[in-house]
């Protein structure tokens, strides 16, 4: 009988049957697809963390001098020595600059600002091919990349390019491919690596007169006791993470599927509450069966039962082929991760796809059958008082069309959504729903796109970058003030003379100093403004730092000492403990939020700093056009990187945003999709339902322009509402779910830059008119309906 | 004066593809201010023929001049707006759009037709007037289901006139009517058609026919005979008095039972 009554009610609801077979296979597809990827991105970092062996702390170091045999690496040996239940790996590993890395052509390759270069074979981690085979030997001239490397470069293996230094040594490469870098591979992590043969790597070391270094790969039982013990060291350092730190980097990838996953759960909220709109409505329409089967004696129970089969028919056959689409899809999704990661099963989590597709099964079949409650409430007497009992509860309209000045098709769409507007919720949900969905990754990239943003990576707003210069290399390792001072002077010059009309030059100089107050210290990422005021920085609260002993300090640090505004905090430099009068508090995301901020008086060890931005140039007001005036210092400058506000950014925050500018047009897409989808089966439904007062209004004289007019105008004020409250409340969305992403990489608190052309305008509007378009096209069949059909009238 | 006119209409259904003629050339004129009765057995094609005279329903073949205007050959758009001016429907159920008052479901063709000629308030004013005429004003703000059926055909009536069309057409109009209620209703159509409206019915009701001025009998989609009752005027109980009153309700009602028996021997002559 089940069947039958399945048989019977599928075809007689064909389309409306297909849309909810159509939501719940979205649901189960996206659901179980970004689970999936959550879990293996999640699963998939700690599992690539132990198989490539990454140690609980690790610090990399670089000597002063080209060559050099380090006193900073004997101290630091001599701590892990010094510290008990630890153990420890040293790797040696050269740097090499962009400009050391040429094409055949002559030409840079693209690079990081520091590229680490070292032999495979390194005790402190494991490496890995594409193909996820540990890298156990590589060829003699052979030389492995990283992914990121690859890709900006767009080299492929086989190419070929030259490691050559000013001092005459020149080495090609063939590439043997890319590879997976636990440590280092990351979009987030500004340095990259090069893997080289040990002979290769001993020859260059020989003779190549790189700067030199080490990674500590430290082991310990106790974490927390050693950081405390590390962060009370007077080290200085390149950087130093411990994995935990490592794996935020991936974050990017987390985010990704984060957004996915928020896409589904949106999903399934819709699909629920089409399902419950859907089967009020069938019960509503069948109370003439409902009333047979309880007159014939059928228990309530058993009727519901007959419903709720069909919705589970509906959610098994939608789940398996949600269940089918998502392992395909679910690849899809992690590819990029795959590229970076080390994955087990191919990146797919059969057990977990299944559960979660069989967990949608039983909620939509659990929501069908409580929606189908209102059976409870049907007597016998439906049937044969068709659908009325007697009671009178049916609710008046809200206006009145007594005196009104509004057209009948205009009045009759407001009264009708004014009167039932329960009916109409799913549709203003969707609408609200799919406008945060749209809002989140467009905020989400104008802020990371938006000069202002310069300010939140600890450095002030400057109208380009010169990045990656050999000179800014030399200065680093000269460690003397003066020189950055005097470099920034000649760069001015030489642009004065190209007419370029220069401002300021200054230039972030960063350091690694530890910071204490009372038993609590922490190493940190710290920085010193040349040639900046001071009071162009954004500072969260207290005063500007003025004087030599004055800093400010992210609100992160001043978390890890417990330090507020008007504390003393003790600052070693080269060994000597300075105290500070904590002044300001700022955020920053540069370097996971870590930052001390000293003025331009302070007296630092410049023997200690670990590197800068690069040179900032600051223009006058011109009106002079920008890109063009960019190109003119390229020509300058041939031999250094010249970056937009946009491209430092970009490349601060590992590219996410090109990422997020894809994901908002799949975003768009789903959502345009799902709006049309319920709005074209509210449609139907509303046709199926209101046949008979259609062709009552035919009958009185309404044209079928007319009846669509009415139908579309209910459908357009609901979607009003619904994308109104959407484009108000989005950017609140935007902020408690891609805020979350900002305060992982540091930031306190972030205002989003919020484009009000986009956000308030062409997204809303975009979704509206594709969602009235699908209502016009799907009210066109109101011209089939008959004035007969008033005889169906209730 | 012709009001309307039938020529050789046919309508043919497709069931199971097989055709199904349900009306086979049918003929007809209906003058202006004559109101005829469409009576015949079930499935006859009554309701048919009423609905494709009317444009609610495309006939297959045919002719049906509408005041000089051949509404078979209109365009739909077009229809629809002879629909709204030209003419009145009244249905057997008291169909009305639930979630607006019984006034604003009368004044709904009204403020729909755009008719410059007359404003909103005059528009108010007439549906005031016609309501008080049928005596259900004071369910003019009442939702449409706290009224009695009798009511609520009454303002269907008061909605189908509200454009103050050329014919009004009726199908069944006291079919869903209790006899005290149907009595109401038939008397208000008599008053409509006394002053000066053409009315087409459809009934199997001898009591409505009876008051009727002519009575078309159609079977198998034919018209097999016509039987012509003669206008009567209904303005029972007018008189000054109440004996006057009485008397004269007397006389219709013996008058009316009179046409009744003539009506009822003449459809038993036709096989009725």
């Amino acid at each position: 009988m089940y069947r039958k009554i399945l048989k019977k009610d599928l075809k007689r609801k064909k389309s409306i049957n297909l849309i909810l077979l159509l939501f719940i296979f979205l649901s189960v597809t996206f659901v179980a697809g970004s689970l999936n990827n959550v879990s293996v991105i999640q699963n998939g970092i700690d599992h690539f963390m132990e198989k490539s062996g990454l140690a609980d702390y690790i610090v990399v170091t670089m000597a002063n001098s080209q060559g050099s045999v380090s006193a900073k690496d004997e101290k630091m040996e001599r701590f892990l020595e010094g510290q008990e239940h630890v153990e420890y790996l040293v790797d040696d590993v050269l740097y090499l600059t962009k400009n050391q890395t040429r094409r055949s052509d002559g030409t840079q390759l693209e690079q990081s600002d520091t590229i680490i270069f070292s032999s495979f074979d390194q005790k402190g981690q494991k490496f890995f091919k594409e193909d996820n085979q540990e890298i156990t030997e590589i060829d003699e001239g052979s030389i492995y990349l990283e992914r990121k490397s690859m890709q900006k470069n767009h080299l492929k293996k086989g190419d070929r390019f030259t490691i050559c230094t000013d001092q005459g040594f020149r080495m090609v490469f063939r590439v043997a491919g890319c590879f997976k870098d636990a440590f280092l591979g990351s979009d987030l992590m500004g340095t990259e690596r090069m893997l080289v043969s040990q002979s290769d790597y001993e020859k260059v070391r020989r003779e190549a007169a790189l700067p030199s270094g080490k990674i500590y790969s430290v082991y310990c039982n106790d974490l927390q006791a050693f950081e405390t013990a590390y962060n009370n060291q007077d080290l200085n350092v390149y950087f130093a993470v411990d994995k935990e730190q490592v794996k935020t980097t991936y974050v990017m990838e987390m985010v990704i599927a984060a957004v996915i996953l928020s896409v589904s759960i949106c999903l399934i909220a819709i699909a629920l509450v089409m399902l419950k709109f859907t089967i009020v409505f069938t019960v509503n329409e069948d109370y003439r069966e409902i009333g047979i089967m309880k007159a014939i004696g059928m228990k309530t129970s058993a009727i519901r039962k007959l419903y709720t089969v069909k919705y589970f028919v509906l959610a098994a056959a939608g789940a398996l082929l949600g269940f089918i689409v998502s392992i395909p899809f679910s690849r899809l999704l992690i590819r990029q991760a795959t590229q970076m990661l080390v994955i087990e099963h191919g990146g797919t989590d059969i057990l977990l796809q299944s559960l979660a597709s069989i967990a949608l099964v039983v909620l939509v079949t659990l929501a069908g059958y409580q929606s189908t409650g209102k059976i409870k409430k049907m007597m016998p007497m439906d049937a044969i008082r068709r659908g009325n009992n007697g009671e009178r509860f049916h609710r008046k309209g809200i206006f009145r069309l007594q005196g009104s000045r509004r057209t009948t098709t205009t009045f009759l769409a407001c009264n009708d959504v004014a009167s039932e507007f329960r009916k109409y919720l799913v549709l203003a949900v969707t609408g609200l729903l799919g406008l945060w969905l749209v809002i989140m990754p467009v905020n989400t990239i104008n802020t990371l796109r938006s000069d202002g943003l310069l300010e939140w990576f600890g450095t002030q707003n400057c109208d380009f970058f010169l990045a990656d210069d050999e000179k800014i290399s030399e200065l680093i390792l000269s460690g003397e003030k003066q020189k950055h001072y005097d470099y920034m002077e000649e760069v001015k010059t030489l642009l004065q003379q190209e007419n370029i009309p220069v401002k300021n030059v200054f230039t972030e100089v960063f350091f690694r100093l530890k910071v204490r107050k009372g038993e609590k210290s922490f190493q940190s990422f710290s920085l010193q403004g040349l040639n900046t005021n001071m009071e162009d920085y954004f500072y969260d609260e207290g005063a500007v730092p003025v004087y030599e002993n004055e800093v400010a300090l992210t609100h992160i640090v001043a978390d890890k000492i417990d330090a507020a505004v008007g504390d003393t905090v003790y600052i070693t430099s080269e060994g000597k403990e300075e105290p500070y009068l904590v002044t300001a508090l700022y955020q920053s995301m540069n370097n996971m939020g870590q930052g001390i901020r000293f003025t331009e008086e302070a007296g630092l060890n410049y023997a200690a700093q670990a590197g800068n931005f690069g040179i900032q140039i600051c223009l006058n007001d011109t009106q002079e056009d920008l890109p063009e005036m960019i190109d003119r210092v390229k020509k300058l400058f041939p031999e250094t990187k010249v970056q937009t506000v946009q491209e430092f950014i970009d490349h601060m925050v590992g590219g996410i945003s090109a990422q997020l500018d894809s994901l908002k047009l799949m975003i768009l897409l789903i959502v345009i999709t799902i709006n049309i989808l319920v709005v074209v089966l509210m449609q139907k439904m509303f046709l199926i339902r209101e046949q008979a007062e259609l062709g009552m209004l035919k009958a009185m004289g309404f044209s079928d322009r007319d009846l669509i007019v009415w139908q579309t105008k209910r459908i357009m004020l609901v979607l009003f509402a619904g994308i109104t409250v959407g484009a108000l409340s989005g950017n609140y969305f935007s902020q408690v779910t891609s805020g979350k992403v900002f305060q992982i990489m540091g930031a306190h608190k972030i205002d989003f830059v919020i484009n009000p052309l986009e956000v308030y305008g062409i997204y809303p509007l975009t979704l509206f008119f594709a969602a009235v378009i699908a209502s016009v096209i799907t009210m066109q069949r109101v011209r089939r309906i008959s004035v007969q059909e008033i005889n169906n009238m209730e | 004066m012709e009001a309307l006119r039938v020529v050789d209409l046919c309508k043919t259904y497709i069931t199971n593809k097989r055709q199904n003629n349900v009306l086979k050339n049918v003929n007809f004129v209906i003058e202006q201010g004559e109101m005829a009765a469409v009576m015949g057995p079930s499935g006859s094609g009554k309701s048919t023929l009423l609905y494709s005279v009317s444009g609610m329903d495309r006939p297959t073949a045919g002719k049906v001049v509408l005041g000089g205007r051949v509404i078979t050959e209109l365009k739909e758009k077009e229809l629809a707006r002879v629909r709204l001016n030209e003419m009145g429907f009244i249905f057997q159920q008291m169909y009305m759009l639930k979630n607006l008052t019984v006034l604003d479901n009368i004044l709904l063709p009204a403020y729909q037709s755009q008719n410059k000629e007359r404003s909103r308030k005059e528009i108010d004013a007439y549906a005031a007037a016609l309501m008080r005429r049928l005596g259900i004003s004071e369910i003019a703000g009442n939702d449409v289901t706290e009224v009695s059926g009798g009511q609520l055909q009454r303002a269907c009536i008061c909605r189908s006139m509200m454009n103050r069309p050329q014919i009004l057409f009726a199908d069944e109009p006291t079919g869903a009517l209790n006899r005290g209620s149907s009595e109401e209703v038939m008397k208000e159509l008599n008053r409509l058609n006394e002053d000066g409206a053409t009315i087409m019915l459809v009934t199997h009701d001898l009591k409505v026919a009876a008051k009727c001025s002519r009575i078309l009998y159609i079977v198998d989609g034919n018209i097999k005979g016509e039987l012509p009752l003669g206008k009567l005027s209904f303005s029972a109980g007018t008189g000054d008095g109440k004996e006057e009153r009485e008397q004269e309700a007397a006389g219709i009602e013996k008058l009316l039972r009179e046409r009744e028996r003539r009506l009822n021997s003449w459809l038993i002559e036709m096989g009725w």
